[in-house]
């Protein structure tokens, strides 16, 4: 039982997840119909779940709660900011109840009660009688119960004109109009068509058709399968109309039995007019009527909740994520193993088993992909939750904020999203509170009213990048010293870039001082942030400047990593480079490359820079009269050749962390095992590219 | 002093040392924290990283990064012969595990003692960082130093031990 909880409150929270993504865009965007109907159906197989375990109290507010959006999604209510924020309150009650469903926390009864409160007054606004909910009681819960499942009376207006031959196929249209006549009060107006010439007339035609008026409490899809057999051929029009009482109205029997035998299209919209100058709005509908018809609707919705719930069953199941974690694990040594079969197959030319190895190889590649695609989640799921964060923070300071994501199809291990999102939330909360400046101070100094938070997420080389970047006010590297001077974590005289001078924000106590967070605010938790991320065995770094805003950039190692690269030696040492990076490949005498002094080589009429590895990286350089490989990589839009002495080929690399020591040559992304047992390094080209760059830089000082 | 609260707390046991040698100067450590001996297999080297990382082997398929003692302690890069070998050590640093390769001359001999008979290290005659030698030893008429490997190896102290690659104490 126990577990199946589990399941259950994993599955709710998933689907609260959902829900609020659907309840942010529908605040955008509160005309999307598709979205509605989203945040109904999801309530309401939340509402299934919690009552499939028992869980009442929980179905039931959902209950009413779904109440609302049935009303709007069927047009009878519209979606109002109250509405909204009552539903995003409820949202955030809904997520403490999973785990606390008997309501023991006093905070949460107290929460549950003005919740439904507030719920059952927008469903109140409706015209459904208030109750009073001092206590929550079950009567109280039951009543509510009824008001939803009970589907309002309306009026239908039926024009169906049946098809000339329908006695050919032997229907008869009067059987229809009876059944239609049965499912609630009714007036038939008969219709014949005018014959123009007895010549060419058919008496085996039908020239009769009718016009219907029904009120009932069935839905148009049960008026519309009345029609079922004959709809091919016949001309069927079904307009509801949100009114009733209509057919006791004399009056309005009198307008349409003025037309019986006519020969004319009645005007659905001047019976309109008609229905609500003389017809009683359907949501002042008496209490007696409702429970007439609550035997029959229940059970339609169970339907629906049980159809729903398979539907979800069949599309996903749930698996631990240590069998995914050992499943990785098996793909690795499978990668690798298959490395050494290749290896073995080269050295030994043996035809079949050439062919051998080389299907292991596209099954381990396929294997592989399948294995990555499972544990690995778009950061996107990550990014949609900040939404709520942004706009409830940046409403209660006051600010006007513009928040945007990039990269959101970017993929990482799912723990490590998890355990991402509090730091996250927290620098963003950092960055709109004390990054951003309110509007009118933005407007003095040339902003843009709206400031703009950017969540920004990227792969380079086998890492992930996460960077959050506001447009705010920045943070003053001379202020931070000053502090860290003053607070004697730096001496006087010592010279410090000002990356090294930002990184004192992440000092545990250098956060909580007064000083920086009336100034530039950073801090208050940021060691919290960073060690979060270092226990991720991610980097954290910030870059600012004054009045243009700041940077904040996480680096996060993919967990396990399977990669495509392209294997080549320098040296003596093999490399990879990851094939995602890789353009294209030339020769080049090495003359080409020793005596070039803008360092610029022209490979397909293009000048391109190259990096000499070689040099880079501290070897012997070669003699000029061998050959280098030059790999162009691409670097954003930038591309770079690097030079390499051979090209071995292509290969999968399962690359492994090369650990802490190596923390200072971070342009060596990690490590791999080759076929023989030997280690090939992981370039990281983005770092070589950054690294020389500054290294040329320094040389120009 | 630290090393003599340590000393006290383990005061009485009686556990295994491994004993190695680094040119002619002996060192000593707990056999817990060794968890095998290599042969010195194909080290691939990291580019750029400080000299006393020698690089990277592949131990059964992970990746150990590998550390060459002598250099740590001051004195001239490893010479291989046959009797060079790796001691894959298991330390501790900030709470976490860390596997590293020390490269070392040879290896002695593994024997009992009485953790009573560790002696702290008399503070004048150091040539080492305190903080490195967690005492001294004597065992048939040969002193040796007992190494406090957490601290010898903890990547945290890569920058002061480029410090001392400036200005090197010179053994020999």
């Amino acid at each position: 039982m126990e577990e199946m909880k589990d399941t259950y409150i994993q599955e709710a929270n998933e689907l609260l997840e959902n829900l609020e993504s659907s309840l942010l865009s529908l605040e955008d965007n509160p005309n999307d119909k598709s979205n509605i109907e989203q945040v109904f159906r999801v309530m309401h197989t939340l509402k299934g779940n919690s009552s499939m375990f028992g869980l009442t109290k929980i179905a039931e507010f959902v209950h009413d709660l779904e109440t609302i959006y049935d009303k709007i999604r069927q047009g009878e209510m519209q979606l109002s900011r109250d509405i909204l924020n009552t539903t995003l309150a409820s949202f955030d009650h809904l997520n403490l109840i999973i785990v606390d469903s008997e309501l023991e926390e006093e905070t949460n009864k107290e929460n549950h009660v003005k919740l439904i409160n507030e719920i059952h007054k927008f469903i109140g606004k409706a015209g459904v009688e208030q109750h009073s909910n001092d206590n929550l009681t079950e009567s109280q819960v039951v009543k509510s119960e009824n008001v939803e499942l009970i589907d309002q009376p309306k009026t239908f207006h039926i024009h169906f004109e049946p098809g000339e031959s329908i006695f050919l196929d032997g229907s008869n249209p009067l059987f229809l109009v009876a059944e239609l006549a049965a499912m609630g009060k009714s007036i038939v107006v008969p219709h014949f068509k005018h014959v123009t010439s007895l010549v060419d007339y058919n008496p085996t035609n039908c020239f009769t058709y009718w016009d219907i008026y029904l009120e009932s409490t069935c839905q148009k899809t049960d008026v519309l399968d009345v029609f079922v057999f004959v709809e091919g051929n016949s001309m069927i029009e079904i307009t509801e109309i949100p009114f009733i009482e209509l057919i006791s109205n004399p009056s309005f029997n009198e307008v349409v039995n003025g037309t019986m035998f006519k020969d004319l299209k009645t005007d659905v919209t001047s019976i309109m007019l008609l229905a609500e100058s003389i017809g009683k709005k359907v949501e002042a509908v008496s209490s007696n009527e409702k429970n007439e018809i609550l035997v029959a609707t229940p059970v339609e919705a169970q339907k629906t909740a049980k159809a729903e719930t398979k539907e979800k069953v069949v599309s996903s199941i749930r698996v631990s994520s240590d069998k995914l974690d050992e499943l990785m694990n098996l793909v690795s040594e499978l990668v690798t193993t298959q490395a050494s079969l290749t290896l073995y197959n080269q050295k030994n030319e043996t035809p079949e088993l050439e062919v051998i190895s080389e299907n292991i190889e596209k099954l381990s590649r396929r294997l592989r992909d399948i294995a990555f695609g499972m544990t690995l989640v778009p950061i996107n799921n990550m990014f949609s939750r900040f939404q709520r964060l942004v706009r409830d923070v940046s409403m209660a300071l006051g600010k006007e904020v513009q928040f945007v994501t990039e990269g959101g199809e970017t993929e990482l291990d799912k723990s490590i999203i998890e355990t991402l999102t509090d730091p996250l939330m927290h620098i963003i909360r950092n960055s709109l509170d004390h990054g951003l400046e309110l509007p009118e101070v933005r407007e003095n100094h040339n902003k843009d009213r709206k400031g703009t938070v950017k969540l920004k997420a990227f792969y380079s080389g086998i890492s992930v990048y996460i960077q959050i970047i506001d447009d705010g006010k920045g943070i003053d590297a001379n202020i931070i010293r000053k502090k860290a001077i003053s607070k004697g974590f730096l001496k006087e005289d010592e010279v410090l870039t000002d990356k090294e001078i930002y990184d004192f924000i992440f000092y545990p106590g250098f956060s909580t001082a007064e000083v920086i967070t009336d100034i530039s605010g950073r801090g208050v938790g940021m060691d919290v942030v960073k060690r979060n991320i270092t226990d991720l065995k991610g980097v954290v770094s910030v870059e600012s400047k004054v009045n243009v805003g700041t940077t904040l950039t996480i680096k996060l190692p993919l967990s396990l990593s399977i990669i495509d690269g392209l294997l080549v030696e320098i040296a003596h040492v093999n490399y990879i480079i990851p094939l995602s990076v890789v353009n294209k490949c030339y020769e080049v005498d090495n003359s080409e490359m020793m005596e070039n002094f803008n360092k610029l080589l022209i490979l397909d009429d293009k000048q391109v820079p190259f990096i000499n590895i070689r040099q880079e990286f501290g070897y012997k350089n070669v003699s000029g009269s061998e050959k280098s490989q030059i790999i162009v990589v691409s670097d954003g839009d930038k591309k770079v050749g690097i030079s390499v002495d051979y090209i071995v080929g292509e290969y999968q690399a399962v690359v492994k962390p090369i650990g802490k020591y190596y923390k200072n040559q971070d342009f060596i992304s990690g490590a791999t095992i080759l076929g023989d047992g030997s280690i090939a390094l992981v370039m990281d080209t983005h770092k070589i590219i950054d690294l020389y760059t500054e290294h040329v830089k320094l040389e120009l000082k | 002093m630290k090393a003599e609260a340590t000393l006290e707390r383990i005061a009485g046991e009686t556990k295994s040392f491994l004993s190695f040698k680094l040119a002619e100067e002996h060192f000593t450590i707990p056999v817990m924290k060794i968890m095998e001996i290599l042969e010195v297999p194909k080290i691939t080297k990291v580019p750029q990283a400080p000299n006393f990382l020698v690089g990277v082997i592949n131990l059964r398929g992970a990746v150990l990064p590998v550390i060459d003692t002598r250099i740590k302690f001051g004195m001239s890069q490893i010479q291989y012969t046959i009797n060079t070998c790796i001691l894959v050590l298991s330390i501790e640093v900030n709470e976490e595990e860390l596997v590293v390769g020390a490269l070392v001359d040879s290896v002695s001999e593994v024997f009992e003692l009485d953790e009573e008979k560790i002696k702290p290290t008399p503070t004048i005659a150091t040539k080492y960082r305190a903080d490195y030698i967690q005492g001294m030893i004597q065992e048939n008429d040969q002193f040796m130093m007992v190494l406090n490997i957490d601290k010898v190896f903890s990547s945290n102290d890569l920058e002061s031990i480029s410090e001392s690659k400036e200005a090197p104490i010179k053994l020999d």
